[in-house]
């Protein structure tokens, strides 16, 4: 198991490594300088605007005092936000969007395994034909979408919730629907399709013939079978929250890091975009390593067989 | 005179498909006695599984239709509620499976799955004595040293040993009727050997009478007292092991048998193959259904299905050069 | 008696095997595939709904007579009525018009990016499989790295350097979203290859240029039909979410996703402007996805995630 594991380390750090390189990169491809926006500004504050933030030293240089900050988890100040550092941004912010994800992450979860396990019990009957409609739409219909539907009707139509802001349980309910949405179907989907491979399966047939009923067979068989594909997907679900985050918080106004996200890349703060960009990456990352560390005890196939290597 | 343990007439079973309905088994009448073992032989497709299945309904539940009695000790098991079939399934009656590889749960360990099993039938048995009768199970079926073998998970063991396990698990609890679907095509020749003595060896011991499916005839020759022959749905023989062998009645059993390579054949001589393929059975069929590959069609056979007549005592054959009006 | 009833004469042996018969006519595998998609109706519904968008995306500006840019200040914000089918935005301009124009961008940003994840990624995937040994390791590694890095991310990222438009879109969708194609490739050519048809062409003297065209790819095409399918709808939400962010094309050309930004502001009064870029970037989304299920049913249901 050790191996497995240092191999799927070593991927984690040589792609958290690439998106830092690329990151800084590119930021400071763009041409002309980050201070040089409005107003014209005298040469000598220039240099020594440049000299502050270390932006009179070589390229290379700049790049390992920036590494150097980011394994320190020192990421720098903003350029836009005087006496604000980057680390105080996503402090504030990191909560709020942690906290919706968590929601959407837990509506996505429970409904998707609900959802896909009915659907694949009442196979090829109605609902199982009306789950998989709300399935692709759910996957087609982008949550951005979804979002302002669901903001338009619930809130502004029909008064149910408070349009945006945050602050009170109910105003998390629509962005958390919102964001759980794709992921959602996506479990469902998949749960399905694993459930019903997994009713097919000969050992199923054996429970049911040794006269163990439905619900038995159901937890111990099918569900602990047919589940472990869907502990997979918990990586790139973490990935679409993420991102889903930015357009959500946006149109619900929610103080989460997506929107200080989307507001540097409007500002072209630059130090903001990379600092989030490589935590976001860095989280990411992260939580696909602990999902396949998860795996790793769940499944004893897998475990069995790096143990005995 | 042996005690009838279970008694089968006119059995249907009728399967929805998305392109029609499959006639499966066409109305098949049989009894299983007291310590014996039955053989099920025939081709794929000719409904062996279908039937089997039908005794303990393990078919799928919303597209199958069965139709007929099944009577178990004078129940019908096709009247009896779900509830009452689960009462049965594992404790009466209990099957084994043709795929030793995907028939166990691949995250339970063997000892849960017959434990499972056993506490499902006998929930008040305390813990501890339910896993001595596991272990005592898994030591009958010849596996080594069970108290480790107990929490070993299926993936860790070879296709022989889990069949052995499928057995334990089957037995458990002491059922009087052990089905068994092709436990022996998915393993080596040398495996099947041991299965086969294995399974002598549990109804020499405990008296459970076997319904064995095959397609191979020589696991038919190995294991049975009696023979039952399927055709398209139906059972167009039945007799005695070494009657089938020595006298076979029926067209179909008679190429079926001469089809096997034998060891004292010339080595240029062909093998005898039947030519044609079954019938589908989602068509309804007129007349007998082996006809169009059988070299002693008679007009009459394209007409009328033959009724099964009984050629000797106990041998029955289901084939209209019986009838008394066919001279030859 | 001792006449046997005529009814117990043998029958002709001729007239007994003449019974048999094949039960289907043949069909080639296109044709065997274009029916059994024909029997799933939603995908079928789909396929109809996309020709139509298709065609609407094509002739759908030239239709109301207004263009995309010409401003009617006067006539700002009216909802949908006989004249502007789909109303005006803020500066006047008729939107049945601007959301035809927004569905061509989608449209091609979309097939475009996808066409181009579909060449490299069909590359790299064939030529991985074919070379096996440690050139497929190191190459498989890269495109791991690459996959684990946040798609999305990188995306915003180049956009912000490179500035928006439809070509840095299209440019930065494509830098990572190739390897989900090459895995794909890979995996089914990998399958392919130890397929036994494959040695006994081997056997009986092919190309090795022949097996590859012959045998490896048509016998992938399934595989990558689905991809690719399934590519399109992610690549316009990927536009679409880019825009509504900011990072779109810029005015007076729009689409789906800016229009669908601009319409976020005057939701509560003018909630039209929104409504209609929405259902079509929906619409257009959800056909893709319902079309490409109902070809991995048909054609390989392992493909399934």
């Amino acid at each position: 198991m050790s191996n497995y594991l240092v191999k799927k380390g070593l991927i984690l750090l040589s792609s958290l490594f690439l998106v830092t390189v690329l990151t800084f990169f590119l930021m400071h491809a763009i041409p002309g300088d980050p201070f040089i926006q409005d107003k014209a500004i005298p040469e000598e504050i220039l240099q020594a605007l440049h000299k502050h933030y270390g932006l009179d030293q070589p390229l290379y240089v700049q790049f390992f005092k920036y590494l150097d900050g980011v394994l320190h988890f020192e990421l720098g100040p903003s350029f836009k936000y005087e006496g604000r550092t980057v680390n105080e941004i996503i402090s504030t912010g990191f909560p709020v969007s942690f906290y919706l994800g968590m929601e959407a992450l837990v509506i996505a979860v429970f409904g998707g395994i609900c959802l896909g396990s009915i659907a694949a019990m009442n196979h090829r009957r109605l609902p199982d034909y009306i789950m998989m409609v709300i399935a692709v739409l759910g996957i087609s219909v982008p949550s951005f979408i979804l979002a302002t539907f669901l903001q338009y009707l619930l809130a502004m139509k029909l008064s149910l919730l408070p349009v945006a802001r945050w602050g009170s349980f109910s105003q998390t309910i629509m962005p958390a629907l919102s964001l759980a949405a794709l992921p959602l179907a996506f479990i469902a989907r998949l749960t399905r399709s694993n459930m019903i491979e997994v009713l097919q399966q000969d050992y199923i047939q054996t429970a049911k013939s040794k006269g163990l009923n439905g619900i038995k067979v159901l937890l111990r068989h099918v569900l602990r079978n047919a589940l472990l594909p869907v502990v997979t997907y918990l990586g790139p679900l973490t990935a679409a929250v993420m991102t889903g985050s930015f357009a959500i918080e946006k149109i619900f106004g929610i103080p989460g890091l997506g929107q200080w996200f989307v507001m540097s890349i409007t500002n072209r703060d630059y130090t903001v975009i990379m600092g989030v960009t490589i935590f976001y990456s860095a989280l990411l990352l992260l939580c696909v390593f602990i999902v396949d560390l998860l795996y790793c005890f769940i499944d004893p196939r897998i475990k069995q067989d790096y143990d005995k290597k | 005179m042996k005690k009838k343990l279970l008694d089968v007439k006119d059995l249907h079973v009728r399967f929805s498909t998305s392109r029609g309905q499959l006639h499966a088994v066409r109305g098949i009448h049989f009894s299983i006695y007291e310590g014996e073992t039955v053989g099920i032989v025939g081709e794929s497709g000719c409904g062996k599984s279908a039937a089997v299945k039908a005794l303990t309904r393990l078919n799928p539940r919303y597209t199958t239709h069965l139709e007929g009695e099944v009577l178990y000790e004078g129940n019908n098991l096709l009247n009896y509620s779900e509830a009452q079939m689960r009462g049965v399934r594992g404790k009466e009656i209990s099957m084994i499976f043709q795929d030793p590889m995907t028939s166990l749960n691949p995250t339970m360990t063997i000892g849960n799955q017959i434990l499972e099993g056993y506490a499902q039938h006998f929930p008040s048995t305390p813990k501890a004595k339910a896993r001595l009768t596991v272990l005592e199970m898994l030591r009958k079926v010849g596996i080594p040293f069970p108290e480790e073998r107990f929490n070993a998970y299926p993936h860790t063991l070879s296709g022989g040993m889990r069949q052995r396990v499928m057995i334990a698990l089957a037995l458990a609890c002491e059922p009087k009727i052990l089905l068994a679907d092709e436990p022996t095509t998915a393993l080596d020749v040398t495996i099947q050997a041991q299965i086969l003595d294995l399974l002598k060896f549990i109804q020499k011991e405990t008296g459970t009478s076997i319904l064995l499916i095959t397609h191979d005839m020589s696991v038919i020759a190995n294991v049975c007292d009696r023979v039952l022959v399927m055709y398209a749905g139906k059972i167009i023989e039945s007799a005695s092991v070494e009657t089938l062998f020595s006298h076979p009645q029926h067209p179909y059993t008679q190429r079926l048998l001469a089809a096997i390579p034998r060891l004292d054949q010339p080595k240029d001589q062909p093998l005898l193959s039947i030519e044609g393929a079954p019938p589908n059975l989602i068509h309804s069929l007129k007349g007998c259904s082996f006809c169009p590959r059988c070299r002693e069609a008679m007009t009459i056979c394209k007409q009328e299905d033959p009724p099964t007549f009984e050629v000797k005592e106990n041998h029955l054959s289901a084939c209209l050069k019986h009838d008394a009006r066919c001279i030859r | 008696m001792t006449k046997n009833n005529f009814l117990f004469e043998p029958i002709e042996k001729e007239q007994a095997q003449n019974q048999e018969e094949t039960s289907y006519s043949s069909v080639t595998y296109w044709q065997d595939v274009w029916h059994k998609l024909k029997q799933n109706k939603l995908a079928l519904i789909c396929l109809i709904i996309l020709s139509i968008l298709f065609a609407m995306a094509i002739i759908g500006p030239f239709i109301s007579g207004y263009t995309y840019y010409q401003t009617q200040l006067s006539l700002k914000n009216t909802p949908p009525n006989a004249t502007f089918w789909f109303g005006t935005d803020e500066l006047g301009r008729d939107l049945f018009t601007r959301c035809w124009w927004g569905a061509r961008i989608s449209f091609f940003v979309g097939i475009a990016a996808s066409t181009i994840d579909l060449i490299i990624g069909v590359l790299f995937g064939a030529i991985a499989a074919l070379a096996g040994g440690k050139t497929e390791e190191w190459m498989m590694r890269f495109a791991d790295i690459l996959y684990a890095i946040p798609y999305l991310l990188v995306v915003i990222l180049l956009m912000v350097v490179i500035g928006s438009g439809i070509f840095t879109i299209i440019l930065a969708l494509t830098i990572t979203g190739w390897i989900n194609m090459a895995r794909i490739v890979r995996s089914q050519v990998l399958q392919i290859k130890q397929q036994d048809f494959i040695t006994a062409a081997t056997a009986l003297g092919a190309s090795k240029k022949r097996i590859l065209l012959q045998h490896l790819i048509p016998n992938a095409m399934g595989a990558i039909l689905v991809t690719l399918t399934l590519t399109i709808p992610s690549a316009i939400f990927a536009e679409a979410f880019l825009s509504f962010l900011g990072l779109g094309v810029q005015a007076p050309i729009a689409s789906l996703g800016t229009m669908a930004n601009d319409g976020l502001a005057a939701l509560r009064y003018y909630p039209w402007r929104l409504f209609f870029p929405a259902v079509l970037i929906s619409l257009t989304m959800l056909s893709f996805n319902a079309l490409g299920d109902g070809l991995r049913d048909v054609l390989d249901p392992r493909l399934k995630t």
